[in-house]
């Protein structure tokens, strides 16, 4: 595999878009490995430097998706 | 699913709401042109031109990014892509938009990387040489002052009264000093009261001042939100924050900031008078030219306009020139360097930041040691007496004021003064570091504006600029020869040459170059052998860049080569067109990519009443007719020439065509597809660079303070 950027060999591929990069080009990024509630809040594992390709732009903010309850819905009537 | 996921999450479909607490305030400036300053009252005032007040008035909620693009599209005739993701991007920043700024990566940094010690709670603000001891919430009391005394002082004749006093005040002032009045006279007998007095006589002073800005900006109808004690530039004084006043008029912040040292100005002329009456008033008169000295003094000072005080602020209103001070400070540590090397000429505006920035650096500089001075001459007379003084009490008293002023300002000065040591220290290689930085800009410049680089990741554009080598040619010079092996790369600096291609034993001219353009890639890309010669026309300056460097940093963009060459035709074609007016050269490069090339045959349609439409058409060659059909009857409603366009509404909206559009020759169009447009608002988003770099210079003023030093 190439790397995105320079078409170079590459060494590992972005946690968050799956794009390819070299060691030259690859960027560090946090991310949330697992969240989970406990004791009426919310507790997670995070990596400070997870490989990011620097291209694609992970959302800083959540995101509402209250779209998806139609589906899993749609999905619990089946 | 996936749909509403790309919509919800794409940035051209973010829907950005303006508080409703904010406060609207419309002005024009001298020369008559609008604008607005746009407030969260006491915290943040952001200046927004004609353009910006369009697009922030239009931010209720019923409009998306996109939307906006389009609106400011059709009002201003121009797509404003960046002005409009840049706005956005500000306002949210400054807490402006109903949803703030939760960067939850941020946070999450933060929490793996927490601080090692916890910040102290402090009772304090601001930097070392501006310390802030502030007092909140004390507008009710200043209201309370104005309505009860205050508004006196804005009347017609009491203010007539208070200039004809400041003018003969000042008369007697001089009289008074040339009648052997002493600053430094003693109080009775004693040295130390008479000291002691000019201190109080000091602060009564710019208590009045501060007191008398205060006053001026309720009598506006502003509110003084705070006030206090502050150290500047090591100086005691006092300070009220006036902010709201950057809700008026030009003419009313300049009145707010000139009552300060005008109320000292009177005070100190009524002294004056007094003192010049009653020449023989003893202690009453020493202690009465003592306060008229003190308010000189600081008034005067004020007036200065290199420290930001409230001259520094007249001259600001007056020049409407925000944040001039940090413009000018900013421009003298980077812009102005880089136009002297390049021996390029400023403008008026650039030669004011220039003069402005240098005498206040240099003011500033002096002013800490001025402080010293100040100090020294302040403990000194207070100190030596006291020491001299037989008694424990007095002995200790000296001890106690020594560590509670001088060993922690000495400590915190010695920490200043050794970084400036250690800065100076380094000054050679910072020097030689500072010139590097500034050819490696101009070279970052130069490659930054090849369109075919575009792609290049800055980093490998950094390596580039260091790899490249300078070469100059005199006038006439072949830099590069038909048939000779290649092995550079060279991008021209300065100057012009000519391509030529020897055939039949005769030079024919190819193209002629000129800054920013580049040749020798073909002999790199292809069989090593120069296809063209290439000679200069004038003395030529040129970056050539080795063969390995060259592969090394741009093979894979090479490989696009064809694609490359003709959106750098393409870009040249677009930069033309007043629809793009205004675009810098990234973003009509990222535009340029996406916008396709469509050929249309004589006759052929287009776009037809009726249809659906997703695509926004830019006329690029020839001519297109505009035909409406109604009532059974088809007419030419318009015909269209290069530079025109059609069917903007289809970037937003699936409405069907309301006319059909025709070749009426040959032709060719630019095609936006709404995808694209869509794609193209996000990666605006992404030139964080740009966005940073206008912000920096955009209209934003924060707190605007008021201290009598």
């Amino acid at each position: 595999m190439q790397c995105w950027i320079c078409a170079s060999p590459a060494n590992a591929v972005c946690r968050f878009c799956g794009r390819a990069v070299c060691k030259e080009d690859a960027k560090s990024h946090p991310y949330v490995l697992e969240v989970y509630p406990a004791n009426g809040t919310l507790y997670g594992l995070g990596v400070e430097d997870a490989v990011h390709c620097g291209v694609c732009k992970p959302g800083p903010e959540p995101t509402r998706m209250e779209f998806l309850e139609d589906v899993t819905n749609d999905t619990a009537k089946k | 699913m996936w749909e509403r996921l790309g919509e919800r999450i794409s940035p051209a479909d973010y829907t950005p709401v303006l508080r409703s607490d904010l406060t609207w305030a419309r002005f024009k400036t001298r020369h008559g042109d609008p604008y607005v300053m746009l407030a969260d009252r006491g915290h943040e005032y952001i200046t927004l031109g004609e353009e910006d007040d369009f697009l922030a008035s239009r931010m209720d909620g019923t409009r998306r990014v996109s939307d906006l693009v389009v609106d400011y599209f059709r009002k201003f005739g121009s797509l404003g892509y960046d002005r409009v993701v840049r706005l956005v991007g500000e306002l949210r920043e400054a807490g402006m938009l109903v949803d703030r700024p939760r960067n939850i990566y941020e946070r999450l940094q933060g929490a793996l990387n927490p601080p090692k010690t916890p910040p102290k709670p402090r009772r304090t603000e601001g930097p070392f040489l501006m310390l802030r001891l502030p007092l909140k919430g004390i507008d009710p009391a200043v209201t309370w002052l104005y309505d009860h005394l205050g508004f006196v002082f804005f009347k017609r004749p009491v203010v007539l009264l208070t200039f004809v006093v400041t003018i003969l005040g000042l008369a007697a002032f001089v009289a008074d000093l040339f009648g052997g009045h002493d600053i430094f006279a003693p109080l009775g007998k004693s040295v130390l009261l008479g000291i002691v007095a000019l201190v109080v006589a000091y602060y009564l002073a710019t208590f009045i001042h501060e007191s008398a800005h205060a006053l001026a900006c309720k009598h506006f109808g502003r509110k003084v939100d705070q006030g206090g004690f502050m150290l500047f530039y090591l100086m005691p004084a006092f300070y009220v924050d006036t902010s709201d006043i950057w809700l008026e008029p030009w003419w009313r912040r300049i009145a707010v900031s000139f009552a300060g040292p005008y109320s000292g100005f009177t005070v100190a002329g009524a002294c004056s008078i007094l003192v010049w009456l009653f020449p023989h008033s003893g202690v009453v008169g020493t202690l009465l030219f003592k306060f008229a000295v003190a308010s000189y003094f600081t008034d005067a000072l004020n007036l200065m306009p290199l420290l930001p005080l409230d001259g520094y602020y007249i001259l600001m209103d007056w020049l409407e020139i925000p944040q001039l001070r940090q413009q000018a400070l900013d421009f003298i540590k980077g812009p102005m360097w880089r136009l002297l090397l390049d021996r390029e000429r400023f403008n008026r505006r650039e030669i004011l930041f220039a003069v402005f920035g240098v005498l206040a650096a240099t003011y500033s500089s002096l002013s800490i040691f001025l402080a010293i001075l100040y100090w020294r001459r302040r403990l000194s007379p207070v100190v030596t007496p006291l020491w001299a003084t037989p008694g424990f009490w007095a002995k200790a008293t000296v001890i106690g004021v020594v560590a509670v002023i001088a060993v922690p300002l000495s400590m915190r000065l010695g920490r200043r003064l050794w970084r400036y040591v250690k800065t100076l220290g380094k000054a050679p290689a910072a020097a030689r570091a500072a010139i590097l930085t500034i050819r490696l800009r101009d070279r970052m410049r130069l490659l930054e504006s090849l369109g075919f680089l575009a792609t290049v990741p800055q980093a490998g554009l950094d390596r580039l600029a260091r790899a490249a080598r300078v070469r100059e040619y005199p006038s006439g010079t072949n830099v590069v020869r038909q048939g000779d092996r290649g092995d550079q790369f060279f991008v021209i600096a300065a100057g012009e040459a000519a391509v030529m291609v020897r055939e039949r034993a005769e030079d024919r001219t190819l193209d002629r170059l000129g800054v920013g353009d580049y040749f020798g890639e073909r002999a790199l890309l292809g069989d090593g052998v120069r296809r063209a010669t290439v000679r200069s026309l004038t003395p030529l300056k040129v970056l050539a860049f080795p063969a390995e460097t060259f592969w090394k940093e741009l093979a894979g963009t090479m490989a696009w080569e064809a694609r490359l060459r003709m959106v750098l035709g393409e870009r040249e074609r677009l930069e033309a067109l007043p629809i793009f007016a205004g675009m810098g050269s990234r973003q009509l490069d990222l535009l340029a990519v996406k916008l396709q090339v469509q050929e249309v045959e004589p006759g052929e349609t287009l776009v037809r009443q009726g249809d659906p439409g997703d695509t926004f058409f830019i006329v690029r060659d020839g001519e297109m007719e505009v035909l409406v059909s109604a009532n059974g009857a088809r007419r030419r409603a318009n015909l269209l020439k290069p530079g025109d366009f059609f069917g903007e509404v289809a970037l937003l909206y699936d409405v069907p065509r309301t006319a059909t559009v025709r070749a009426r020759s040959r032709a060719s169009v630019w095609r936006l597809g709404r995808q694209d447009f869509r794609d193209l608002v996000g990666r605006y988003m992404g030139l964080e660079g740009d966005v940073a770099k206008v912000a920096a210079s955009r209209l934003r003023r924060r707190t605007r303070l008021r201290s009598a030093a």
